[in-house]
């Protein structure tokens, strides 16, 4: 073992020559608050990874000793040098140091080295697991696709949950923000979205990519370990910037994240990118504009605040056959305050997307969960890529749960109501009730099929209503047992056959049958 | 506004004015236009700026022996004329740290020929792979 390494330094060295390297430089004159100022660079590029020289004047043992370097990154270009952001600790810099130009754009490792890795918004592995061999390098900053090499959204992203599979259905390519106030679930949709892509066929599978922005280093180490307990952080990479971060990392991690998922996207694989979440790196970014003092617009953001969040979802594509069809879905996350959907960076966000899922504090707090308001949750490409079947058993189901919504309120005149309207509301409960679900346990789409179907021929009619999650998750089951080969068809061909819809008709028979009990609450 | 008037009190001193002479008219005119509370950060912004200029007309060569000086300077010789620059324009300066070799700093460019930057290279390489 030991000779081998020998063998292999002799040849490094045997075949090393030495370069004479001829850099660009400038001179630290300012540094605060993660920004330094600099003297000189006059050839130097926006987005350029600057190297700070931290080694001048220690021996060369000292500087093997720590041989980690610091690179900062030019985000303003002025009249006598320029501004850049120190990516790393900037304790370590200081006043007239010198700063060496790299020519290069800042760009991060990207590969199938990095599935079930921790890396943080530079791309360097934080996981301990060591570092990555054979990786190719992305940029960071690229332009997004053109529209000569797109293609239309037509392939669904089945993300496992009956409400967002059936009325704001997403599909592979698609951008759609995940908006709601703190703790009303946002996360938990994004990840169980990421679960549920091992019932995929491998070959078929998106490669998902987790950037967490600005979040508790506790909340994303739970997040790796559900995704390891749920055997999904195999085709899973975890780009992290957390709070601790400096507001530089934090900023660059959905660029880092996105680069890396082009990589894919570029070699014809399906990519699943989740920013969790915008509103964090917007407030990372307004810190840094502020203090690369460029004019604070509305709310104190810089005024290209929007192109921020535009040039960075504009990445999300399905790309044309010609460039090999893969493509980007992007799921960011949005904190609203106190449920206003109108505030700067959330009307921003939502004019950019695809379409939003709005998550509501207090159908989250009735103990409706996931707490989707379907109301004012839309998807304006999903509907062309979702499938037959489920098309066929969710056709009226918005609908439904819009006219339950406005009844809602005459509940508490139950008695005075006529016969249609109690009707119609008991129906709508039920429907609340199916499409409940609890976290971390998405559902394969031909079972979301099955249940649905079942609740639209009032298969739950009969059932108390703090009984139908319990029957439905038992119905589901069931299903399992007996009907493989009914929803393995659903699932192959997409299609809800007559064939299909007659074996669930006497799976609900079945199933009522043997539970008779269940199904006494008239 | 300081930096304004420390710029122009550069160009007249640049331009052949006696530098006494023209701090002296500079007092004047701050004294008429009541700005004689900005003397001392154009002071500062003076410095600043002269610091600066040092910093694109200084060309320093390091080696790593004094012994060694000479013969680095004929070997850069080309390198300096490339920066645009004489060799007499070159100050030179020893840094043993450097092990051998020479560095040569100046006019925004860095020019590194030292061993310890090339076993610097060498050991990141061996250590990469």
């Amino acid at each position: 073992m030991e000779s081998a390494i020998v063998e292999k330094v002799i040849r490094e060295i045997e075949n090393y020559t030495i370069k004479t390297n001829s850099h660009e430089i400038g001179r630290v004159t300012a540094v605060g608050d993660g920004v330094v100022a600099i003297d000189g660079l006059s050839k130097a590029v926006m987005s350029e990874v600057i190297l700070f020289e931290e080694g001048a004047g220690d021996s060369l043992a000292d500087s093997m000793k720590d041989h980690s370097r610091l690179y900062g990154l030019i985000l303003n270009l002025e009249e006598d040098g320029a501004r850049a952001t120190i990516l790393g600790d900037s304790s370590r810099v200081c006043e007239g140091m010198t700063v060496r130009s790299t020519g290069k754009i800042l760009s991060v490792p990207s590969g199938d080295e990095l599935l079930g890795r921790v890396v943080n918004a530079l791309g360097e592995p934080i996981d301990g697991r060591g570092a990555f061999v054979k990786t190719t390098m992305m940029p960071v900053e690229r332009e997004a696709y053109g529209v000569m090499h797109r293609k239309s959204v037509t392939t669904p992203l089945a993300t496992g949950i009956k409400a967002i599979d059936a009325m704001i259905p997403v599909g592979r390519g698609q951008r759609e923000l995940i908006i709601g106030d703190r703790s009303t679930g946002k996360t938990t949709i994004a990840i169980d979205t990421i679960i549920n892509q091992k019932h995929e066929p491998a070959e078929k599978r998106p490669i998902c990519i987790y950037v967490a922005i600005g979040q508790k280093e506790s909340k994303t180490a739970r997040i790796v370990a559900q995704l390891k307990a749920e055997n999904a952080l195999d085709y899973t990479i975890i780009v992290d910037a957390p709070a601790s971060a400096p507001a530089a990392l934090q900023f660059l991690a959905p660029f880092a994240g996105v680069a890396i998922g082009e990589y894919f996207m570029d070699r014809g694989r399906d990519v699943l990118i989740v920013y969790d979440d915008l509103s964090k790196q917007a407030v990372a970014y307004r810190e840094l504009s502020l203090l690369l003092r460029r004019p604070p617009g509305r709310e104190a953001y810089p005024g290209d605040i929007f192109y921020l969040h535009s040039r960075l979802l504009e990445r999300a594509a399905r790309l044309s056959d010609a460039k090999g069809g893969g493509s980007i879905t992007a799921l960011p996350i949005i904190e609203t305050q106190d449920g206003d959907v109108s505030a700067y960076i959330p009307t921003n966000v939502i004019s950019i997307t695809d379409g939003q899922i709005f998550l509501d504090a207090s159908l989250f707090n009735k103990g409706v969960r996931p707490a989707i308001d379907v109301g004012i949750s839309v998807s304006r490409v999903g509907s062309s890529a979702q499938t037959k079947a489920m098309k066929a058993v969710a056709g009226s189901l918005k609908l439904e749960l819009a006219q339950f919504r406005e009844l809602e309120a005459f509940m508490q005149f139950a008695q005075d109501l006529d016969k249609a309207t109690a009707d119609r509301i008991a129906s709508g409960q039920r429907m609340v009730e199916v499409l409940k679900q609890k976290n971390g346990a998405p559902i394969p789409m031909e079972k979301q099929v099955a249940v649905l179907f079942a609740a639209g021929q009032k298969f739950f009619a009969d059932v108390s209503v703090s009984q139908v999650t319990s029957v439905e998750a038992r119905f589901a089951e069931f299903l399992d047992d007996g009907y493989e080969a009914t929803l393995l068809e659903i699932k192959k061909t997409g299609v809800l056959s007559d064939d299909s819809k007659k074996a669930l008709h006497k799976a609900m028979e079945e199933f009522r049958a043997g539970h008779g009990e269940l199904f006494a609450s008239t | 506004m300081e930096k304004a008037y420390a710029a122009a009190l550069w160009h007249t001193v640049e331009k052949g004015t006696d530098p006494k002479e023209a701090v002296e008219r500079l007092c004047t005119m701050l004294e008429r236009r009541g700005h004689q509370a900005l003397l001392a950060k154009i002071g500062r912004a003076f410095e600043a700026l002269a610091r600066q200029s040092a910093r694109h007309t200084k060309v320093e060569l390091v080696v790593a022996r004094e012994s060694d000086a000479q013969r680095m300077l004929d070997e850069a010789g080309k390198k300096i004329e490339e920066m645009g620059a004489t060799k007499k324009d070159v100050v030179t300066r020893v840094d043993e740290t450097l092990i051998g070799g020479w560095r040569l700093e100046g006019r925004g460019r860095l020019i590194d020929a030292s061993y310890k930057n090339g076993l610097m290279a060498l050991y990141e390489r061996i250590i990469r792979t």
